[in-house]
């Protein structure tokens, strides 16, 4: 055992150089995310916002769109950093527990910024759409399309993204459950 | 050289054999524990920055150690299971028991090890840490518990296992 250390230690001015680079890596990723969303964002405030031929609703719903989409960005960059962030250095019960509230399927959080995102999405799709009410579509009528488009959807997220949780992370979210019950014992 | 890199180096230096030391419980083979060792660097060096100064640099890095070798900071809990060695003298010290030829020696160790690997992981933390000789204060600040329950556990701990080793005779 005490050989292979001595490899590590000889091969340590790799290893800094490998996690230096990683480190630089990683600073690269998000500054380079944070372009595309920033990008994205200023796209779709030109397109839906101050493009002069759109109606005051469409400009309204337009602005419902970059709220709900700067929304779910920043949730994810949170999430990602917190994934990506993990401190090994706190005592084992800490680590566990942030581990469990991390992989639990209901995040308070998260829960919050997908359904505001989702009725953001809602009321911005519904006011883009209002242009298009006519004799053939009345506006209860696309009012009620767009509900059951988001429902659908919004059914469909739950229920893939609930057996994924189910198989991929709750046998494991259940044993960190029981290890944290043993510190109590 | 940085700073980071420079404080990097002196805290392996100073910490290999504790790092070894943890690595050595939860691999079965060499290669696992180099793997292992190489991982618990990659987490000293992400952690760095966290040292808030108020645990000592060995309590810091137990924590990352053992936190490493659990691994259940990822999607996994894998290497639970703790491997106990034919040449560890303080487990005999711990335990009391009396030296016996290797090949009875060696049942006792693989009944011991199975008997260890039916605790709790809390408890399987311990007995590395005791194995190490790590103080009852530092074990309580690696894990996260007050140090009369670290005490409380470990005689618990000593009981079952001497108990496990009255019955085969040891």
């Amino acid at each position: 055992m005490k050989n292979n250390n001595e490899i590590d230690l000889q091969n340590m001015d790799t290893l800094i150089h490998k996690l230096q680079s990683k480190d630089r890596e990683f600073k690269k990723a998000v500054g380079i995310l944070q372009i595309f969303f920033f990008v994205l964002m200023l796209i779709y405030v030109v397109v839906y916002v101050f493009n002069p031929d759109l109606s005051l609703n469409q400009r309204i719903g337009g602005i419902c769109y970059v709220l709900a989409f700067s929304l779910l960005a920043f949730h994810f960059r949170k999430k990602h950093t917190k994934y990506k962030n993990v401190n090994y250095s706190a005592s084992v019960k800490e680590l566990m527990t942030e581990a469990e509230k991390r992989y639990r399927f209901w995040k308070g959080n998260q829960l919050i910024s997908s359904v505001l995102a989702i009725i953001l999405l809602d009321v911005g799709t519904y006011l883009i759409l209002i242009k298009y009410s006519s004799d053939k579509w009345s506006l209860l009528q696309i009012f009620f399309g767009v509900q059951v488009f988001y429902l659908i959807s919004a059914a469909i997220g739950f229920i893939i993204g609930f057996i994924n949780w189910k198989k991929e992370i709750r046998p494991f979210w259940k044993s960190l459950k029981t290890m944290l019950k043993e510190f109590e014992e | 050289m940085s700073e980071k890199e420079e404080q990097f180096k002196k805290i392996i230096k100073e910490n290999e054999q504790r790092i070894s030391g943890i690595c050595r419980y939860y691999s079965s083979n060499e290669d696992d524990h180099k793997d292992m060792y190489q991982e618990v660097l990659i987490n000293i060096w992400k952690s760095l920055e966290n040292f808030r100064g108020d645990a000592q640099w060995s309590t810091w890095i137990y924590r990352v150690s053992v936190n490493t070798a659990l691994g259940f900071a990822k999607k996994e809990i894998r290497r639970q299971k703790i491997f106990i060695k034919q040449d560890d003298e303080r487990l005999k010290d711990l335990l009391d028991y009396d030296d016996c030829p290797t090949k009875e020696k060696e049942i006792m160790l693989q009944a011991l090890e199975n008997k260890i690997n039916m605790l709790s992981v809390v408890d399987k933390i311990i007995i590395t840490l005791v194995l190490e000789s790590v103080s009852h204060k530092e074990i309580a600040s690696v894990i996260g518990i007050t140090e009369p329950n670290v005490r409380v556990k470990i005689h618990r701990i000593k009981n079952e296992l001497k108990e496990m080793l009255k019955n085969l005779n040891f």
